[in-house]
């Protein structure tokens, strides 16, 4: 009695146990990586600076690195230089040295250094390795008034406010007395210019923060620069594109099209979302003969998330569905919206029985029923040799 | 007794067994946090540039040059190759379907990606006028903010540019990579093949 309630608790225990080992190998982060990901030194000719950059391998399995230094400066780096095997979830502090060499010119100097891993087995076909460097950033000082630009945005809502900002970065020796500037943004037509607000008493090797705010009036990407006047000299950024969203989404494509009769069809919809923020989506197809509806069904509940492209699986009941061509309509649900397209199916007859057994879908439950009877094979053994 | 009390011990071992599984798995869901009950929360955030292949493998799988052909042209854009008879499709089923190498930027700082080859397409393919060229396209969309090299360029053994500045977003920092070879008719007979490096560097 005892004996059966124990083999019944044992099982329930492996079949969780099974399960959360699959759990926690699915959620593990593969990559070769390196932080700090840039280093910025002072130009003092002479000096040493020692730096330390952690290399991480995630990559769910050991591997051979060594390290690289490329760029301008790559020669003043020094660096242990062999090879070295990190295991999978191991990280390794690379030391580097860096000797600030004289005579560069104002402006930035930099060196790139990092892991690079050694290919192991030759694949047939065409194969990858990654190598991920970090900067090694050395800035010269101009002899005159200089200053830097960059523009930050961010994608938003309509009815939002861009609130752009502007930093400004005295890379001169020089004191910069007063800054002001403006953000032109441009859609595909016309462009419109932003007042930023102004600053005094910019230090050199100092950074300050100009702003500017503007309210879309319609949807779509941007583009935008901002361009800084101080004491009768001027700077410009780059241009960044931000985009301006709407609750709303495309259905980009469904496939396949063609179905066969009497099945349950998986089928395919690509949707794209042009809003900043995730969606709960879901969806229904309906096909029509002749205005009749003879099938229908949907796909559960998901998250699309910001911008994305995702392709979602619905499946449609073809139970008693006849060959031909019909009309059918995919709606996308999300946020009390509708997004539908039209789109004719072609039912074929119906196929030949048969099992469809995919690797890719069978192998995760395979390995765990493997599993399961595996420990209840060894804990079976274990007790007829206690019985014997 | 005995046959009890082993009982009981394989059912304390299992326990403790589920017991660790789970509080492994909690903790790799829940952020990790320290400190006192109260106070003042401070904390940087360290830049960190990683690149990830989810597939790092295009294979062309097995074949030969069509009789009658001077070359073929296998595309892993495409399904249709050109002057190729397959016999066996690559890992991923190319020619049936199409066949990139896959690559991520999970880091937090945009990246500015190269690529370059281990062998020249002389090396790897041989035979008279082979070619090797590459292109990349986002996998999803938005991804490469940057100079996007969405076009077949030549494929050789020094660096050049992928994408000038990679996203990071969890919705937008993934390309597919597509190769597209030439292979002379009088190309030797082998299994071959290429070792491609991405480097990618803090933009």
């Amino acid at each position: 009695m005892f004996s059966k309630i124990f083999r019944k608790i044992k099982f329930v225990l492996l079949l969780l146990l099974s399960c959360l080992i699959f759990l926690n190998l699915s959620t593990s982060v593969l990559a070769l990586g390196i932080t700090p990901a840039k280093v910025e030194l002072p130009y003092q000719p002479g000096s040493i600076h020692d730096v330390n950059f952690l290399i991480i391998n995630n990559d769910g399995k050991d591997m051979a690195i060594t390290f690289v230094a490329k760029g301008e400066l790559a020669n003043y780096l020094s660096f242990p230089n062999n090879t070295i095997r990190l295991r999978n979830g191991e990280s390794y502090s690379l030391p580097v040295r860096i000797t600030i060499p004289s005579g560069l010119s104002p402006g930035e100097h930099f060196a790139y250094v990092g892991p690079l891993q050694v290919a192991e087995n030759s694949q047939e076909g065409i194969s990858a390795v990654v190598s991920v460097l970090a900067k090694i950033s050395v800035q010269v000082p101009y002899p005159e008034k200089y200053a830097e630009v960059e523009l930050e945005t961010k994608d938003i809502a309509i009815g939002d406010t861009e609130h752009f900002k502007v930093i400004v970065k005295n890379k001169g020796s020089k004191l910069i007395n007063s800054i002001t500037g403006k953000v032109t943004v441009c859609d595909s037509k016309d462009c419109t210019d932003i007042q930023t607000t102004s600053e005094k008493d910019l230090q050199p090797s100092s950074n300050i923060e100009l702003f500017a705010d503007w309210k879309p009036q319609k949807v779509g990407t941007y583009t935008a620069k901002a361009t800084v006047y101080y004491d009768e000299k001027t700077a410009e950024s780059t241009n960044k594109t931000f985009r301006v969203g709407d609750i709303d989404l495309d259905i980009l494509d469904v496939k396949p099209t063609t179905l066969f009769s009497n099945e349950i069809s998986t089928i395919g919809i690509v949707v794209k979302s042009n809003w900043n923020s995730p969606l709960n989506i879901y969806s229904e197809i309906n096909l029509y003969d002749k205005n009749k509806l003879i099938a229908s069904g949907g796909s559960k509940p998901e998250k699309l998330n910001a911008w994305e492209t995702k392709e979602i699986q619905a499946y449609l009941d073809l139970k008693g569905v006849q060959p031909g061509n019909y009309s059918g309509i995919v709606s996308v649900y999300f946020e009390n919206k509708t997004k539908e397209k039209k789109v004719i199916f072609e039912v074929l007859p119906q196929r030949a029985a048969g099992v469809n057994l995919t690797f890719e879908g069978a192998l995760p439950t395979l390995l765990l029923l493997a599993i399961i009877l595996i420990i209840i094979l060894i804990l079976r053994k274990k007790q007829r040799r206690e019985n014997e | 007794m005995a046959k009890s009390k082993t009982n009981w011990n394989t059912l304390i071992a299992l326990l403790a067994i589920v017991v660790i599984a789970a509080i492994g798995l909690l903790t790799s869901f829940v952020p990790k946090t320290s400190g006192a009950a109260e106070g003042l929360v401070n904390f940087t955030i360290s830049g960190a540039l990683s690149i990830t292949l989810p597939n790092s493998i295009v294979d062309f799988g097995t074949g030969y040059v069509t009789l009658g052909d001077t070359y073929a042209i296998l595309d892993s854009n495409s399904t249709s190759p050109t002057g190729w008879t397959s016999t066996a499709n690559g890992v991923d089923g190319w020619p049936s379907n199409t066949d990139y190498i896959v690559l991520e930027n999970n880091g937090n700082v945009n990246a500015n990606v190269t690529i370059k080859a281990n062998k020249t397409a002389s090396e790897f393919v041989g035979g008279t006028n082979p070619a090797q060229w590459y292109a990349a396209m986002d996998n999803e969309a938005g991804s490469c903010t940057g100079d996007l090299q969405s076009d077949y360029a030549d494929l050789t053994t020094s660096e050049t540019n992928l994408c000038s500045s990679l996203g990071y977003a969890d919705s937008a920092d993934t390309l597919n990579v597509m190769f597209k070879l030439q292979v002379p008719s009088d190309a030797s007979p082998a299994a071959k093949s290429n070792t491609i490096t991405f480097t990618a560097y803090q933009v």
